[in-house]
């Protein structure tokens, strides 16, 4: 592992960006976590976690045209970066291999 | 709230809580789905639902940024640890002396209360004397403007006389001193043509006065142009700022309208600014250009003063030199009306302050004695709660908290109390600054330019903690060094070390001796001002009430017109019921307004040009002498009959008549006050009693009185002595005079006793305020010296015990301690003698017939403090007599 950690939660928050691919902004990524993993996750985590990976380097973004909707404010989106790319497949390298062998187990209700 | 928008206050919260960068794109998030939800029909929920959501994104945002910021501070350590580490310490000392501070409420509450008066008033003087003394004149470079007065001590004058107009244009183009030399003169004009009469305020000023010199300019018009300072120039006038919103309700309009005063309709041609104000008649309303005839010569006749400003890079003593050469030459080409005379230069901002600056100073000093009495007082309260508290420091020092840890401790407690001590007495000096301000004498200079702002407010808080660090650094000196481990073992009852009691004593008797210095100076003011009251003014001020008008020159242009003027209104005053009788001056006694003038005896050679012999001059009309109580020595008052047709009379004052009549009869004799060439003959016909014609203290000139219907000005003052309150009578008396000129307003409406009494207007502030502070460092004074005593009975119960065991009476244990009270009062007695008798000096020039080192106040002042100190310790030896010695013994 190397330098800073990637916890839990911000390791979800990549995969969720990953999984939407164009447009991953804020209310999209708090949607697809939620509905995937069925967990009522807290709006401010998810915005708290993205902006810690952003600091690390993991995570970029850029704003986005203002739209009425919104009260006239721009939405932001995200993307995983080549960091935070590196960051994953080593997450999953790792867990894979501990993993291994142990799915029924895992896997059970 | 409504359906459609989300609630304000939640926006708001995240715009506080969120960052800057992303909140933007947060609260879009937010709102869109908050959209959504609106158009699923959620209505209300909507709205709860975003209120929520918003909570929990602040609430969340707010630690994420803790701990960022514990994340920064953490990164920082390795780089420099010490000096978080000392912060970090600093936090928590802090917040443990707040935890200490509310653990002792009263505690707290007294210390409290006492900075917060000590501070509150250093603050509310201060401020005073920074606004009147220490800031800049308002004005563009303040440092360039002067005022030039004319010397005539070589010719037995003035110091500071004022000016020719053809001297002052001599002296600002030859000199090579000056950008610009402003003059003015007063102007007191009647405004007519809106409902009452109204008498202004004002000044005649040249040309470029405030353009120039000053350099203000006007917030609407503009000032006046060069054509416009002629003698026959159109008639053109400033209004200064407050008079334009009273009177013409702040109407922009008023620019170009004409408005009659002294009868002459005048174009307002500008407004000057709000809270702008001349260094001179500061209450004007209004200004007018001064129209002096270019070509004139004259030299003689000096009414003018002076505003300048002096040229680039010139100081004010390179313009003295060149005014002393300047005025050579003139006394050489002008013998008559120069010689002997010297130009001076002096600083705007000193000539202005110069007659409050002692007693400023003075205050500023004593204020600062009653901050050092507090903050002794303070520290002798901490020291006594120290001993009470030495128990607990003891188990700190035994948990491992190091000796200099112990002491930071303390002075970080006391800084904590000074700053809260500063902050409330910040909040009463507001109030002192404005009462102080409200209660000045009105000819207190630059009064209305004091303010509380923030450079007042940074040095209160400077104050604050010095004095915090000042009271608390000898309980942490103590802490530092006590040996903790036996206060431990006594128990932490009886107070530890006996040097405890000696710094406590040592601390009582200098507050003593400050004490005594202030009641001492008080003292002195005190007497001071008994004698000012009691000097003989040479009239009778009672139930004489001052009705003052000015007359118009338009329309009262000669002599025939004042007097018949003054005549009408005589008449119709005496009238009036209440009205005992009634004369006429034109000048008032101790306004110091009198005119003078050079005068000549007959028979007598002709005084030589460098040392003319002037007399001050009043006009009077017929009766005034006993209705202002002035003995006539010899002699008689003027008779109605004596007009501008009849020989010329005068009545001289006894001190001209001593001085220049030692052996000779001066009734008979004749004097020329007129010109050498064109002489007015008037024959002396009474000797009047010496009366004080500029203040109090000045003493009686050479003065003669003219009759005024032979001399007759256009300001006058009618005196009336009423058999009822003067003031019932004024209302009366505003209806006669209504009655023979409806164009004319009351200049003046007062009971002579209020005059007289505004004199000492000054004298009477200072030594009130000095006495206040000198009575509250009296009443510190004598509670710290009670406190001591009773201190020392309770740690001396035992020995008290065995004594009256051993048979002491009860009174001699009284006489014991009382006598160590007297002890302590006396040593602080006379070391605040030697420091009194030091710094009275300063204040010598408050002084009135009273030396700075009076013996008697000295005696007065002691007696009142033994008195009072023997009282405190009385108190406590009483207590201390009647213990119980068995029970006393017993409890050891």
């Amino acid at each position: 592992m190397s330098r800073d950690a990637l916890g839990e939660f911000e390791h979800m928050v990549l995969l969720a960006i990953l999984r939407l691919g164009e447009g991953a902004y804020g209310v999209r990524i708090l949607e697809e976590i939620r509905e995937r993993t069925g967990r009522d996750v807290a709006r401010a985590a998810v915005y708290i976690a993205l902006r810690r990976l952003e600091k690390k380097g993991y995570v970029e973004s850029w704003v986005g045209e203002p739209t009425p909707e919104r009260g006239g404010r721009a939405k932001r989106y995200f993307r995983v970066g080549a960091e935070g790319m590196s960051q994953l497949r080593e997450s999953h390298y790792a867990l894979s291999r501990m993993r291994e062998g142990l799915e029924p187990l895992l896997e059970a209700q | 709230m409504s359906g459609v928008t989300p609630p304000a206050w939640a926006r708001r919260l995240l715009n506080l809580a969120l960052p800057a960068d992303g909140g933007g794109e947060i609260v879009g998030d937010l709102e869109e789905e908050y959209v959504r939800r609106l158009e699923a029909g959620a209505g209300r929920g909507a709205a709860r639902w975003y209120m929520r959501e918003a909570v929990r994104l602040a609430v969340a945002f707010g630690w994420e940024r803790v701990r960022e910021g514990r994340e920064r501070r953490r990164k920082a350590v390795g780089i420099r640890r010490w000096e978080v580490g000392m912060l970090e310490g600093l936090g928590k000392d802090v917040r443990f002396a707040v935890r200490t501070l509310l653990r002792a409420p009263g505690f707290g509450a007294v210390v409290l209360l006492t900075l917060a008066l000590g501070i509150g008033a250093t603050v509310a003087i201060f401020s005073v004397v920074d606004g009147i003394l220490f800031r800049p004149l308002p004005y563009p470079d303040p440092d360039e403007l002067v005022m030039v007065w004319a010397d005539y001590t070589r010719r037995d004058g003035p110091t500071r006389e004022w000016l020719g107009y053809r001297t002052a244009m001599d002296l600002e183009s030859e000199s090579g001193a000056f950008a610009e030399l402003g003059l003015w003169g007063g102007w007191f004009p009647t405004l007519t043509g809106r409902d009452e009469p109204a008498q202004l305020r004002g000044a005649a000023i040249s040309e470029g006065m405030f353009s120039r010199v000053l350099r203000v300019s006007p917030e609407l018009g503009r000032t006046f142009a060069p054509e416009e300072d002629l003698p026959n120039g159109p008639r053109v006038v400033l209004l200064s700022h407050g008079f334009w919103s009273s009177t013409f309700g702040a109407d922009a309009g008023v620019i170009g309208r004409s408005v009659t005063l002294d009868g002459q309709p005048t174009t307002v041609v500008g407004v000057m600014p709000r809270g702008f104000r001349a260094p001179f008649i500061p209450d004007a309303q209004v200004w007018q250009p001064l129209g002096i005839p270019p070509d004139r010569e004259d030299r003689g006749a000096v009414y003018l003063r002076s505003v300048g400003r002096l040229g680039p890079d010139v100081t004010v003593e390179a313009a003295d030199t060149r005014l002393a050469t300047l005025s050579e030459r003139l006394a050489a080409e002008y013998p008559r009306s120069n010689t002997g005379v010297v130009y001076d230069v002096y600083p705007l901002h000193a000539e202005l302050v110069s007659t409050a600056a002692t007693g400023l100073w003075v205050l500023l000093g004593a204020v600062g004695l009653i901050l050092l009495i507090v903050c002794v007082n303070v520290a002798n309260l901490l020291l006594s709660r120290a001993v009470s508290r030495q128990g607990e420091l003891a188990v700190r020092a035994a948990l491992g908290a190091g000796r200099r840890r112990l002491a930071r401790q303390l002075l970080v407690e006391s800084a904590v109390l000074g700053l809260i001590g500063g902050v409330l007495g910040i909040g009463l000096a507001y109030v002192g600054v404005d009462l102080l301000v409200s209660l000045a004498p009105e000819q207190t200079p630059r009064v209305d330019e004091v303010v509380l702002d923030g450079r007042i407010l940074v040095v209160a808080l400077a104050i604050s903690l010095g004095a915090g660090l000042l009271f608390g650094l000898l309980p942490a000196l103590r802490a530092g060094r006590a040996d903790l481990r036996s206060a431990l073992v006594e128990g932490g009852r009886s107070g530890g070390s006996g040097g405890g009691a000696l710094a406590r004593s040592g601390l009582v008797v200098a507050q003593v001796a400050l004490a005594m210095v202030l009641l001492f100076s008080s003292g002195l003011l005190i007497r001071s001002l008994q004698e000012l009251n009691r000097v003989d003014l040479g009239f009778e001020p009672e139930n004489l009430l001052v009705f003052g008008v000015n007359l118009p020159a338009s329309r009262y242009g000669d002599g025939e017109r004042r007097s018949g003027f003054v005549r009408l209104l005589e008449a119709r005053l005496s009238a009036m019921p209440g009205v005992d009788a009634l004369a006429t001056t034109n000048t008032l006694p101790m306004s110091g307004f009198d005119g003078d003038t050079g005068f000549r005896i007959e028979g007598r050679p002709p005084p030589p040009p460098e040392e003319p012999q002037t007399v001050w001059i009043r006009r009077t009309t017929p009766g005034y002498f006993d209705v202002m109580g002035i003995e006539l020595e010899a002699g008689r008052d003027f008779r109605p009959a004596e007009d501008a047709e009849s020989p010329r009379v005068v009545i001289i004052n006894r001190t001209m008549a001593r001085r220049y009549f030692p052996d000779q009869d001066p009734v008979g004799q004749r004097i020329n006050l007129n010109s050498e060439s064109d002489p007015i003959w008037r024959e002396i016909v009474g000797i009047a009693e010496d009366v004080k014609n500029f203040g109090i203290r000045r003493e009686s000139d050479v003065a003669l009185y003219l009759p005024y219907h032979q001399a007759a000005s256009t300001n006058l003052n009618v005196l009336l002595r009423t058999t009822i309150e003067p003031t019932s009578v004024a209302r009366a008396a505003r209806e006669e005079l209504s009655a023979v000129d409806p164009g004319l307003a009351v200049a003046l409406l007062e009971p002579m006793t209020d005059l007289v009494s505004d004199t000492l207007a000054a004298d009477r502030f200072i030594t009130v305020l000095l006495g206040s502070f000198a009575a509250l460092a009296l009443v510190l004074a004598v509670v710290g010296l009670y406190g001591v005593i009773s201190y020392g009975v309770g740690r001396r119960s035992r020995e008290l015990g065995i004594r009256a065991a051993l048979g002491a009476r009860g009174r001699e244990i009284v006489l014991l301690v009382v006598r160590g009270g007297l002890v302590l009062t006396g040593t602080g007695l006379l070391i605040g003698l030697v420091a009194a008798v030091v710094l009275t000096r300063l204040m010598e020039n408050l002084l009135f017939g009273v030396s700075a080192t009076d013996p008697s106040t000295f005696v007065a002042v002691a007696l009142l403090l033994a008195t009072v100190a023997a009282a405190a310790s009385y108190v406590p030896a009483r207590r201390a007599a009647r213990l119980d010695p068995a029970r006393v013994l017993k409890s050891e």
